[in-house]
């Protein structure tokens, strides 16, 4: 069983991706193909599958051991029957989010929404979004690094265009 | 070189959220109450437009907060009439603005509590006008009501006729029937109605409208008396749930996976043979019979699942299937179950909740057991006679009994009876309510009676306490160094000789303990720590 495992996976198609500060990771073809980014680099294209390289301009070498396992873990979960109790999968994604940062959490969207994987994005957005609820708009700001480019007047006016939803907020 | 520096100024620029699309902002936006949701519209330029655009749309109490407190309005208080016709027009001019700009909705939530106001029910139903205008492919109507309370919220026929309704759930609220034709919900795939009036013509209308309903869930609905769900082929799931008024009930639905009837006054027998591909069946307070029911299984072929609780005029359950994986019971105080007869060679998982009473088992691939004794006075020789059933099929089994009397067995029973789960090697013990004088070692002790050469015993006291024991044996039993005479006639070595090693941890409330015995006398040494352990936590 070990022995036609192992001489399996050697047959199985490696594709290898450039991460955007030039680093190279070889990934195995079902993996690669989560990402329809990738996938769609192949169209029409497929006798180049063996010596291209994909360049992935968005996604920086940091984060792409996460992303690559979170394909992996995930595309086993779909294809178990029965499919895996909810605890293990949020164990998972628990583990998953655990000592990742604000700005970390930020890039992983930005490069998610660049390999343009919708299971991914979903998971980060929801996560992102956790991380904000019940917070002030202060908060908010500080999460996401936005600037606030209002002048006091206008951000007044906005406040009072919809001033039941400010109301009885707490500024911390 | 060059591409690196190209995609570091690349990064450089795209190091903000602000900068993504503007369907991931929604979509980041899509997790938050609506009132966040209105709050990133201050968060800079950027975000002052995004919001409006957000698929999900969701208003609940946050949103209505002070301006909707029912006794307020009751009281007509002018100032919060004001402000709450204010909200109003701002909350419909979001809407307005939704359909205007052909913006599609995903899906629409109104959640609170409402009472019988002109105002609010007319700003109800513009909302829910717009979201269809929107072609919305979700609809949820939660509306509560303050106690004693009969009014519900009448709802606008345009629902009915949406084409692109996906899911509909609805609660609080008067469904009639349209007085134009026949409803057609043609995408509807979820229909959840709680606590809803719908009069017998118009629950024909609307399951018939819905041919690509795959799950229905009714949930103390009223007005109708006769359920009959047929043709519907994609129809996957079905949940009744105390709907009382209904007397006739008839699902002959193919493809049903999954039903759950709970709570009805429905007299006739439900014919349920229809539904062969049945994987997964509950009936809860259903008045159903023991040749009903032993007829039933025999003809679903694909069950793997079935829950049978507190269904009273059952005597004696006779279940026999090749392919029921796991099976609950749970009979109740209103029972009055006598025997059972379970034939089920694929059985994984059994949970038996009830009295001790007649049981023959075959079951040879059970390797989970969950028993629950419900009386307190337990017959010691049944009780035994009931646990022994399951000494051939598994190695773990979980128990749960009212008082630790009921696993302490008399001396005089302990030589003529022999020990009911000798293959039992783990064993979880919980007490139902928290027992205050009892005595770990006298459990434990009968516990091995039990179970003799049990490898672990965890025993549970309410939620907070819990004791476990890890048992390891000699092969040889002794004692004091010579092979005990005891052991040599028996077919089980008695444990207290063979005994080697044992790993105890007590754990209460904030203290927590470990101790590792062995050597000679090893069960003088297990109960003089119980003791000590009872002393310091006596007070």
């Amino acid at each position: 069983m070990a022995s036609s495992s192992s001489s399996s996976s050697t047959q199985v198609k490696k594709i290898t991706l450039k991460a955007a500060d030039g680093k190279h990771f070889e990934v195995e073809e079902p993996v690669a193909m989560e990402m329809e980014t990738v996938k769609s680099f192949f169209v029409g294209n497929e006798d180049a599958m063996k010596d291209m390289v994909v360049p992935l301009l968005n996604v920086s070498s940091e984060h792409m051991p996460a992303i690559l396992d979170f394909y992996r873990n995930h595309s086993e979960f779909r294809k178990r029957t029965p499919p895996p109790p909810a605890e293990e999968v949020k164990a998972f994604n628990e583990a998953f989010l655990e000592n990742k940062s604000d700005e970390q959490l930020m890039e992983m969207i930005m490069a998610a929404n660049f390999l343009n994987t919708k299971e991914l994005l979903n998971f980060l957005t929801e996560a992102a979004a956790n991380r904000i609820k019940n917070k002030s708009v202060e908060y908010v700001r500080a999460f996401f690094g936005i600037e606030n480019d209002f002048t006091p007047e206008e951000e007044a006016r906005i406040r009072a265009e919809n001033e039941w939803a400010f109301d009885g907020l707490d500024e911390d | 070189m060059m591409e690196n520096k190209r995609t570091k100024t690349f990064f450089e620029e795209m190091d903000r959220i602000s900068e993504l699309p503007e369907p991931i902002l929604n979509h980041v936006l899509s997790f938050l109450s609506f009132k966040e949701v209105v709050q990133s519209s201050v968060l800079s330029k950027r975000w002052e437009k995004v919001w409006l655009t957000c698929p999900v749309l969701e208003f609940d109490e946050k949103v209505f907060n002070k301006y909707l407190d029912w006794y307020e309005y009751r009281k007509l208080n002018k100032h919060v009439q004001r402000r709450r016709n204010a909200l109003f027009n701002c909350l419909t001019g979001i809407m307005r603005n939704y359909r205007d700009n052909v913006i599609s909705i995903k899906k629409f939530t109104m959640s609170l509590f409402l009472s019988d106001d002109r105002a609010f029910t007319s700003f109800v139903n513009h909302c829910i006008y717009y979201a269809i205008g929107c072609n919305v492919s979700e609809i949820k109507l939660l509306f509560r009501f303050v106690c004693g309370e009969t009014y519900k919220y009448n709802l606008p026929q345009i629902v009915l006729f949406a084409k692109s309704l996906e899911v509909l759930e609805l609660q609080g609220c008067n469904v009639g029937l349209p007085t134009s034709d026949h409803l057609k919900l043609s995408s509807l795939r979820k229909l959840c109605l709680s606590n809803v009036r719908v009069d017998d013509r118009m629950i024909e209308n609307l399951v018939g409208g819905c041919p690509l309903i795959e799950y229905l869930n009714f949930n103390l609905c009223e007005g109708f008396k006769c359920l009959e769900l047929f043709g519907l082929t994609r129809l996957y799931e079905i949940k009744l749930f105390k709907n009382y008024e209904i007397e006739w009930l008839d699902i002959k639905a193919l493809n049903v996976r999954s039903l759950e009837i709970t709570r009805t006054n429905v007299s006739h027998e439900i014919d349920l043979s229809f539904c062969k591909n049945l994987t997964r069946l509950m009936l809860c307070y259903a008045p159903i019979t023991d040749e009903w029911l032993c007829d039933l299984i025999l003809q679903l072929p694909v069950l793997k699942f079935l829950s049978i609780s507190c269904c009273y005029k059952l005597k004696t359950i006779e279940i026999s299937s090749c392919c029921l994986e796991e099976l609950d019971l749970c009979e109740y105080i209103d029972c009055n179950w006598i025997e059972l007869k379970i034939d089920t060679p694929n059985l994984r998982s059994l949970s038996y909740r009830g009295t001790v009473l007649v049981l023959s088992l075959n079951a040879s691939a059970l390797s989970k057991i969950n028993l629950h004794f419900l009386s307190r006075n337990v017959e010691t020789q049944k009780y035994i006679k009931f646990l022994a059933n399951f000494h051939h099929f598994s190695q773990v089994l979980d128990l749960e009994i009212v008082k630790s009397e009921n696993v302490m067995v008399p001396r005089e029973l302990r030589q003529t009876l022999s020990s009911p789960l000798s293959s039992v090697k783990l064993l979880n013990l919980r007490f139902r309510t928290r027992q205050n004088c009892y005595s770990i070692a006298k459990i434990v002790d009968g516990l091995l009676w039990f179970a003799p050469h049990i490898k672990t015993i965890l025993i549970k006291n309410g939620s907070v306490n819990e004791y476990s024991f890890k048992f390891t044996y000699k092969k040889q039993p002794t004692y004091e160094g010579e092979t005990a005479s005891c052991c040599k006639s028996l077919p089980i070595k008695c444990w207290n000789h063979c005994m080697e090693a044992v790993n105890v941890e007590f754990n209460e409330v904030s203290n927590i303990i470990r101790y590792s015995l062995s050597g000679a006398r090893i069960w003088e040494k297990i109960v003089a720590l119980c003791k000590v352990w009872e002393l310091i936590n006596s007070d």
